[in-house]
């Protein structure tokens, strides 16, 4: 839901900035940034609550929490190389 | 052109697929660099993650704070996967988990030792950090033994430093906070580091040997402060002023004229070691064994040594500057040979 929503706010966001007619690049990634990060943090929320369960279920928590670092860590990664290629070059 | 790039852009969000992406080392670095670039905005990106990484640790040392050391070789993995930088949030946020998984596991290994100690240990100055290397190291290299060795080896290095930086900031602090028994605190806690890790010094190159020779060269900076508090220190001031005069390029046969390295200041400051020698030393082991009577008597024995030697090196030093310039009639006969054959006896008496 969280990232249905997010993505939304984004492309509204942006849609804003391309009606204003708004080149500057590092403005469009300021924009992008801070409407990304909801998502960031659904996933990052949704591999703690996985945490969460492991730990109390004392079912591996160690997965469950390499699960979370690297999850999180290989989103960030994937959103950065999407946006370095996309057309606007930044 | 503009609604062009903004459909291409929500296609490819909306299409992501994190879990089952693959990425390169130098997809990582790419990243690295834009993250570093962009920091400003990457830390309104990246913003909450850090939290939600600390409390992860936090729940999962609840249960099993022993745990940490895994964790600890996780974040470390992932670290290097994605670059150390500078200005980097995504460094940061990692580097905060690792320092709070740090903080996590000392304060139980601390809380543990505690237990196991006693009342009675209240007032050693061993501290209960300098076990930590020896006993987590072979627990690190546990934790890390899946990762390949290129990997291996840096994460392996840095968690090691980490460690160590704690180690040695708990004996300076402890050391800095006591006044009165700043150097024993010194002398003992690195001479246990040494101890502790001289099996482990053995087998493993690099970060560990490293911290072993910084732990064995604080010890005797250590030493030397502790015996400058000493019987001995009259002796070693007028032997390191001496020193420091020559050093400034006054001749030997100039020195008895110099301030403070006058033939009488030279004879009064030695006067206590050359009329009752044997005491002088006889005085300085009763005190150390005193404050140093935590260590294991080999561990004692080894101190006592590097004293010997010290203090004997110095007295060379005064014998041949003595002897060199007739202004001095002061001798130092006795010594040093005398003296070294007094320290080697009470060395077999301990």
């Amino acid at each position: 839901m969280l990232c249905k929503r997010a993505q939304n706010r984004k492309l509204s966001e942006l849609t804003q900035l391309s009606l204003l007619n708004f080149f500057d690049c590092r403005l469009f990634l300021r924009v992008y940034c801070s409407s990304i990060n909801p998502l960031v943090r659904h996933q990052a929320s949704e591999a703690l609550s996985c945490v969460r369960i492991a730990c109390r279920e004392g079912s591996q928590p160690l997965e469950a929490f390499e699960k979370l670092v690297i999850t999180c860590c290989e989103a960030m990664v994937s959103f950065i190389l999407r946006i370095q290629h996309a057309p606007l070059n930044v | 052109m503009i609604q062009l790039t903004l459909s291409r852009i929500h296609k490819q969000v909306a299409e992501t697929d994190f879990m089952s992406e693959c990425f390169t080392k130098s997809s990582h670095g790419d990243a690295a660099r834009f993250r570093c670039k962009y920091a400003y905005e990457m830390r309104s990106f990246i913003s909450g993650f850090e939290q939600e990484l600390i409390n992860a640790v936090d729940m999962i040392s609840d249960v099993d704070p022993l745990l940490c050391v895994p964790m600890l070789g996780i974040t470390a993995k992932t670290s290097l996967a994605v670059g150390d930088r500078e200005n980097d949030a995504l460094a940061a946020a990692l580097l905060v988990c690792q320092s709070r998984l740090q903080e996590q596991l000392f304060k139980y290994l601390d809380e543990h030792k505690s237990d196991e100690r006693g009342d009675a240990a209240d007032e050693s100055p061993v501290l209960n950090e300098v076990s930590f290397p020896a006993l987590l190291i072979p627990k690190f290299e546990e934790s890390f033994e899946a990762m390949p060795d290129d990997v291996k080896k840096p994460a392996l290095d840095a968690t090691y430093r980490k460690l160590f930086e704690f180690t040695f900031s708990a004996v300076e602090r402890a050391a800095d906070d006591d006044t009165k028994r700043g150097d024993v605190i010194r002398i003992a806690n690195y001479a246990l580091l040494e101890e502790n890790l001289s099996a482990i010094a053995s087998r493993l190159e690099g970060v560990v040997k490293e911290y072993v020779g910084a732990a064995k060269e604080a010890r005797k900076i250590a030493c030397s402060a502790y015996l400058s508090s000493s019987g001995f220190g009259p002796a070693l001031d007028v032997a390191t002023h001496l020193h420091s005069k020559l050093l400034s390029g006054i001749s030997v046969a100039d020195l008895p004229f110099q301030p403070g390295c006058g033939p009488e200041s030279v004879a009064s400051m030695l006067h206590t070691i050359l009329s009752s020698p044997e005491k002088a030393v006889q005085t300085l082991h009763r005190t150390m064994s005193q404050h140093m009577r935590y260590l294991s008597p080999f561990l004692f024995a080894d101190v006592w040594s590097e004293c010997t030697k010290f203090i004997v090196s110095w007295f060379v030093f005064l014998e041949s500057v003595l002897k060199r310039s007739p202004e001095y009639s002061e001798t130092v006969a006795c010594l040093p040979e005398g003296l070294r054959d007094m320290f080697a006896r009470l060395n077999g008496a301990s």
